[in-house]
């Protein structure tokens, strides 16, 4: 187990080194060169004051010195400048590479993964953790390279000095041995005592952030004012930061207590150290300059085996992240386009005894939820269905199958009369264009937001000039544009806008426009019909408007949907009325198929159903 | 010696203020990193001045005794302070663990007390967005005032006690010079070359350090607004499932690639080139001379030591003494500037803060009954706008009274309702409780007589029974009994810990998640719980499946029974069941009336939305009748 652990970490790293290589071909290099400058620096650190304190006890002429000084100061200064750049080098690298090529590695993976293994549990663990651990320049795996480099300096550090000291003494050596070893011993036990604070101190920490960060909104500001909870928040904060206070001082009780350890063997080490030189400064030959060296390797020495181990926790901690990050680099993804598939158009559907579960795993191990059981339906070419049930029918998961994010445990779907399993995915998906139920607007123009690619001249401000698009002329592109906006009633509002169809969504990144909820719902359509595909998806496209907006859309549909096979999904059973066919799911399963007046006529759910939806409508008609 | 259009002595102000500040978010912290950073100064010197008296001493020809007491009392009192230290670490450490979240408990303490009206302000969020962005980016802010003392203070401590050494070196040459009647020039040029040595050195790293933070000012000022491009990309879009869905159909890959790389990351990646490139030059430039001064420090010293003027050991001290300096007094240059740049962002820190407060009317025992509510000429319109949203609003209500209002989307229902909630203020007209204009009641008793379930409501991942009773204490039965009331006994019975189950899972690792439908329910529960004259529904069936909708609205009745109630919704159905319906148009009231009446006013706006939404049931149910 262990070594199969360390040929993953393995893996890991090459793959991290790989990276880096060709991020900026020198990277690996420079933890080695700190090292060894390292090595030379603390050489010199010990042979200049020694020559200092030697020249003035065995009073050398003062020409001597001053050569000697300048000599060894000089090689200091460059040994130290050499160092100062190196270390700066490694920063500087670091941060350019996390910022410039891994965030961009986690985003590729995000957008190529396949759709299930983004939101299977293990998956949605491992890309939390590959974000975090990329998301910030000051931890994360952007420590590699200076953690690799402190704990090769650490090592050369500790080469030099071990060999001065033994020079000095062998028992001197093994003196520090034994007492590192003593200082580790604590050490670990003290961690293991701090670890088994973990999940409490990430308790604490998940109500405090909670409290810090989750209810400054102002949706939560209304409630607060209205229901005057200021004085539950203040008591519920107040007891979350003590407790939060309590776990860390009980932590660092043990990290004092360890502090303290540090302390004494320091005292122990140098009160030897020094009795010892003293000894032999009486007996032997033994110069000043000597005696201030080997202090310097006796209390460096015991420094460089702490860093030893401090780096080489941090070592194991950071090639734990990149082996964290890889195993993201590893999930499943959608291959790239090789073959092109095309279909004919419009396209025919049929799903052949479909089942699909979905896999919770919560505290009780995992569950298997099942949502499509057994679901058979053929869809003639252009025709338009449309899908109804109550909230959590698996509507949405028919769609997803649909359109082949989600892969059938049992049966099969086929397009055209052709496995879509068969065909590969990114193909597959350009045959569809979609308004998704809680579809997001990007921070881009409203331009960009409709075509999903760069403008020309976005392009352009930006200062990017890579690969300008020749394929289509650029106010071809966007009269088709302006064509689709004023399709979908948005003409008048775009025009309206300062920018016009420059500015700028999402107002809270942006600071551009704020659209309401009808004309965000208009845009995404306006971006499906943009993309004009042969099959047209629209989930819940009218859950966000008034009833006047409501009806306009429903008004539209048919004609936006000419010639393309189309799939309506509402929980609103009035909505679907123009659709050719209605699908009725229940409980994962087709229960009542046909048109509006067939469904009625069956005296079913759907009819009971509609019956609920209408009845003070219905009434009224009653009335009239 | 302006900066960023502040003269030194404002910036001092601010940082004065800033610690005073920084204490209400960590109380005693300031003076713990203060004891600390003079025992780190101290330290590294103590050590030095025993290698330094022991080398003195053996080669004065100390006996051995003298020399083991100097030391034992050295390791002593290392020792000593070195435990004193860890005390102060682990309490600083403890302290600098929750110095982020606190920072925001305290601003979130601000935001509970606010105008309402202020804090929806775009400029009050973007303010609050930044002083939080930019303390999660770089610290900037009150963190990054609270590491730049804790160097100054620090470095600081190293001068003070460098000039002591320094001022002694001063001494005993002079003692020397006396004794030996010697050539007092001679030595007085050493000390003149070591302190011009001194200020030169010092002069050339500060003047060239002190720009190392104005090279990243551009990040350091706009790092939050870049980090939210980048986070809406690394935190919301591409962690979306259905966002997911869209970037699968559409590929907007490149242009979401593209736009994290040019509006986020290469900022930050050009920002920090700039800044390495910047330090090579003033940390060399620092290093260089800094090493060159430790070396002519060696040389000078070592001259003097071999005329017996100071004692050998001395050297060691000197040269500590004299590169520690150098150090010091470029790290603190660097931290002025860093502190004038970061007043910047205390400034804003400090706007938040200072922002006023809700609150007056004076507020008296007596409770307030609702009996008549009544809306006078109200005009309303955004702080930041100038189109009205609300004109000319009448209305007169009663207690028992059962009203409803229609209208389309943005046509002010939901602004209406926060006027009455006392969330907004009229711009023009008044809103009279029992004939008294709310302004000058106090908001905390006038809000008791309303119990509203917004649109967009919220509850809060504690207890159930704390959600449902907004307050630490409630009373049990009464929660349940609302809860019943609100449709969610069954939920009720499968909640293992019953109303102490936490609701959510983002604060109790074991909360219950709730569905939309439920989550709704508790909010209608909560208003219930309140038992207020007044209820106010806007929406409260928004995200709910036909079923889950007619069950609310059936127990409706029962809810509101002896209440006061204002009602909204876009389907109209549930407008039939009150007695009055109030149609909004563009902020206008246009219609008046009861469902059966307005229905009939065939070109009216009430018909129009009605009618939008009866027809596919009105052809339908037609249908099936004569089918």
């Amino acid at each position: 187990m262990n070594k199969l652990n360390n040929l993953a970490n393995k893996e890991a790293l090459s793959f991290l080194r790989h990276e880096l290589a060709c991020y900026k071909w020198y990277s690996n290099l420079l933890p080695v060169l700190a090292a060894v400058v390292q090595a030379a620096l603390s050489v010199v650190l010990m042979i200049l004051p020694k020559t200092v304190l030697d020249a003035v006890q065995t009073e050398t002429g003062f020409c001597d010195f001053t050569r000697n000084i300048i000599f060894t100061g000089a090689v200091f200064t460059a040994l130290t400048l050499v160092n100062m750049f190196l270390h700066n080098e490694i920063s500087k690298i670091s941060q350019t590479f996390l910022y410039r090529r891994l965030n961009l590695l986690w985003e590729k993976k995000m957008l190529s993964m396949n759709f299930e293994a983004l939101f299977s549990g293990k998956g949605k663990l491992k890309i939390e953790k590959a974000r975090q651990l990329t998301s910030s320049p000051n931890w994360g795996i952007v420590d590699f390279l200076s953690r690799e480099g402190a704990i090769l300096e650490a090592v050369s550090g500790l080469i030099v000095y071990s060999f001065v000291v033994g020079k000095l003494h062998v028992l001197m050596l093994l003196f520090l041995c034994v007492l590192f070893l003593a200082e580790l011993f604590t050490g670990l036990e003290i961690e293991k005592k701090k670890q088994s604070y973990k999940e409490e101190r990430a308790g604490a920490d998940r109500r405090m952030n909670y409290i810090a960060y989750g209810t400054k909104g102002i949706k939560e500001a209304k409630d607060i004012r209205v229901y005057s909870m200021i004085s539950m928040l203040r008591e519920i904060t107040s007891m979350v930061v003590q407790k939060k206070c309590k776990v860390e001082s009980d932590i660092q009780k043990w990290q004092m207590f360890h502090m303290f350890v540090t302390a004494a063997m320091i005292l122990l080490r140098d009160s030897v150290g020094y009795l010892f030189l003293l000894y032999l400064f009486l007996n032997t030959q033994m110069t000043a300059g000597e005696f201030a060296m080997y202090f310097t390797a006796i209390s460096g020495i015991g420094i460089w085996l702490v860093k030893i181990a401090n780096s080489l926790s941090g070592y194991k901690e950071v090639s734990g992240y990149v082996s964290d990050f890889y195993e993201f680099m590893k999930l499943p993804e959608d291959e790239n386009k090789t073959e092109e598939y095309k279909f004919q158009t419009p396209i025919s559907f049929e799903f052949k005894n479909v089942h699909y579960s979905y896999h919770i795993t919560g505290e009780e191990g995992e569950q298997v939820i099942p949502v499509i059981k057994g679901l058979n339906l053929s869809v003639k070419a252009g025709e338009k269905i449309a899908v109804v049930g109550v909230n959590g029918a698996g509507k949405s998961t028919l769609v997803k199958l649909l359109c082949g994010m989600l892969t059938p445990d049992e049966g099969v779907v086929l397009a055209n009369g052709k496995d879509i399993s068969r065909i590969q995915k990114r193909c597959y998906y350009s045959n569809f264009a979609a308004v998704f139920q809680n579809s997001k607007l990007l921070p881009v123009s409203i331009a960009e937001n409709i075509m999903l690619k760069k403008t020309a001249w976005s392009r352009k401000s930006s200062g990017l000039q890579q690969a300008a698009p020749t394929g289509l002329p650029v106010s071809g592109e966007e009269k088709r544009m302006w064509d689709i906006l004023r399709n979908v009633g948005l003409e008048e509002k775009v025009k309206s806008m300062p920018d016009k169809e420059k500015t700028c969504l999402v107002k809270n990144v942006t600071g551009g426009a704020e659209l309401s909820g009808g004309q965000e719902q208009r845009l995404l359509l306006a971006r499906a019909l943009y993309k004009d595909a042969p099959v047209l998806i629209l989930d819940e496209p009218a859950a966000a408007l008034d009833p006047v907006a409501e009806n306009e859309i429903y008004q539209k549909y048919r004609g936006l949907a000419r010639e393309k096979t189309s799939f309506f999904i509402s929980h609103r059973l009035a909505s679907t009325r123009f659709c050719d066919r209605i699908i009725f799911l229940e409980n994962g399963r087709i229960t009542e198929m046909g048109t509006h007046e067939e469904l009625m006529g069956k005296n079913g759910t759907y009819a009971d159903m509609f019956r609920v939806q209408s009845r003070y409508y219905a009434e009224e008609t009653g009335a009239m | 010696m302006k900066k960023n259009n502040r003269t030194f002595r404002q910036d001092c102000v601010l940082v004065y203020r800033g610690i005073k500040e920084f204490n209400n978010i960590l109380p005693g912290q300031m003076r713990q990193v203060l004891v600390r950073g003079i025992l780190d100064a101290i330290l590294p010197f103590i050590i030095t001045a025993v290698t330094a008296y022991m080398i003195d001493g053996l080669l004065g020809q100390a006996d051995f005794r003298q020399l083991i007491f100097i030391c034992f009392t050295g390791l002593g009192i290392v020792f000593l302070l070195s435990v004193w230290k860890a005390k102060k670490d682990s309490r600083i450490e403890a302290g600098g663990r929750r110095l982020f979240s606190c920072h925001e408990i305290v601003l979130t303490d601000k935001t509970y007390r606010l105008c309402y009206e202020d804090l929806e302000k775009s400029s009050t969020r973007k303010l609050r967005d930044e002083v939080t962005g930019s303390i999660i980016v770089s610290g900037a802010g009150m963190a990054s005032l609270y590491w730049d003392m804790d160097t100054l203070f620090h470095n600081s401590a190293i001068l003070v006690i460098a000039v002591i050494l320094f001022l002694r070196y001063l001494y005993l040459v002079a003692r020397w010079d006396t004794r030996q009647n010697s050539d007092v020039a001679d030595t007085s040029v050493f000390i003149l070359v070591i302190l011009l040595l001194i200020v030169l050195c010092s002069y050339i790293t500060c003047k060239t350090s002190s720009k190392r933070f104005d090279v990243n000012f551009d990040v350091f000022q706009h790092g939050s607004k870049y980090i939210s491009f980048g986070e809406f990309y690394t935190r919301e879009y591409l962690l979306d499932e259905n966002a997911a869905l869209d970037a699968r159909i559409y590929e907007p890959d490149d242009l979401i690639l593209s736009e994290c790389q040019e509006k986020c990351y290469e900022h930050f990646a050009k920002g920090k080139e700039k800044e390495m490139h910047a330090v090579n030059l003033y940390d060399g430039i620092k290093f260089m001379s800094s090493c060159i001064c430790g070396c002519v420090i060696y040389l000078l010293t070592g001259k003097m030591a071999m005329q017996g003027a100071i004692g050998t050991g001395s050297i060691l001290l000197m040269y500590a003494a004299v590169t520690m300096v150098v150090e010091a007094l470029s790290q603190i240059a660097q931290i002025i500037t860093d502190l004038r740049n970061n007043n910047e962002h205390l400034v804003k820190f400090f706007k938040y803060i200072d922002m006023p407060e809700a609150g007056g009317g004076i507020t008296d025992d007596c409770e307030l009954i609702f009996e008549e509510l009544e809306v006078r000429d109200v005009s309303f319109c955004y702080p930041e706008s100038n189109t009205y949203v609300l004109e000319n609003i009448n209305l007169k209500l009663h207690a028992g009274d059962k009203l409803a209002i229609a209208g389309e989307n943005g046509s002010g229902k939901t602004t209406l309702v926060k006027l009455v909630c006392g969330l907004y203020k009229p711009s023009e007209g008044k809103i009279l409780l029992n004939g008294k204009d709310i302004t000058e009641i106090p908001f905390e008793k006038y809000i008791a007589c309303i119990a509203t379930v917004f649109q967009d409501f919220s509850l809060f991942p504690f207890s159930l029974g704390e959600n449902v009773a907004a307050s630490r204490d409630y009373d049990i039965a009464r929660v349940e009994d609302a809860l019943v009331k609100a449709g969610l006994e069954e939920k009720l019975l499968q909640l293992k810990n019953g109303i102490r189950q936490p609701v959510f899972s983002d604060f109790d690792e074991n909360g219950t998640d709730l569905s939309g439908g439920e989550q709704q329910k508790v909010a209608i529960a909560r208003a219930i719980y309140k038992d207020a004259g007044l209820m106010v529904l806007d929406e409260p069936s928004a995200a709910l499946d036909p079923y889950a909708e007619y069950e609310i609205y059936k127990n409706f009745s029962e809810i509101t029974e002896s209440k006061t109630l204002i009602s909204i919704s876009h389907r109209l159905s549930s407008c039939r069941m009150c007695d009055r319906i109030l149609v909004l148009d563009r902020g206008k009231v246009v219609q008046e009336g009861t469902h059966e009446e307005l229905v009939k006013d065939i070109g009216g706006k009430y018909y129009e939305l009605w009618s939008a939404q009866a027809q596919y049931y009105y052809n339908t149910s037609h249908c099936s009748l004569s089918t």
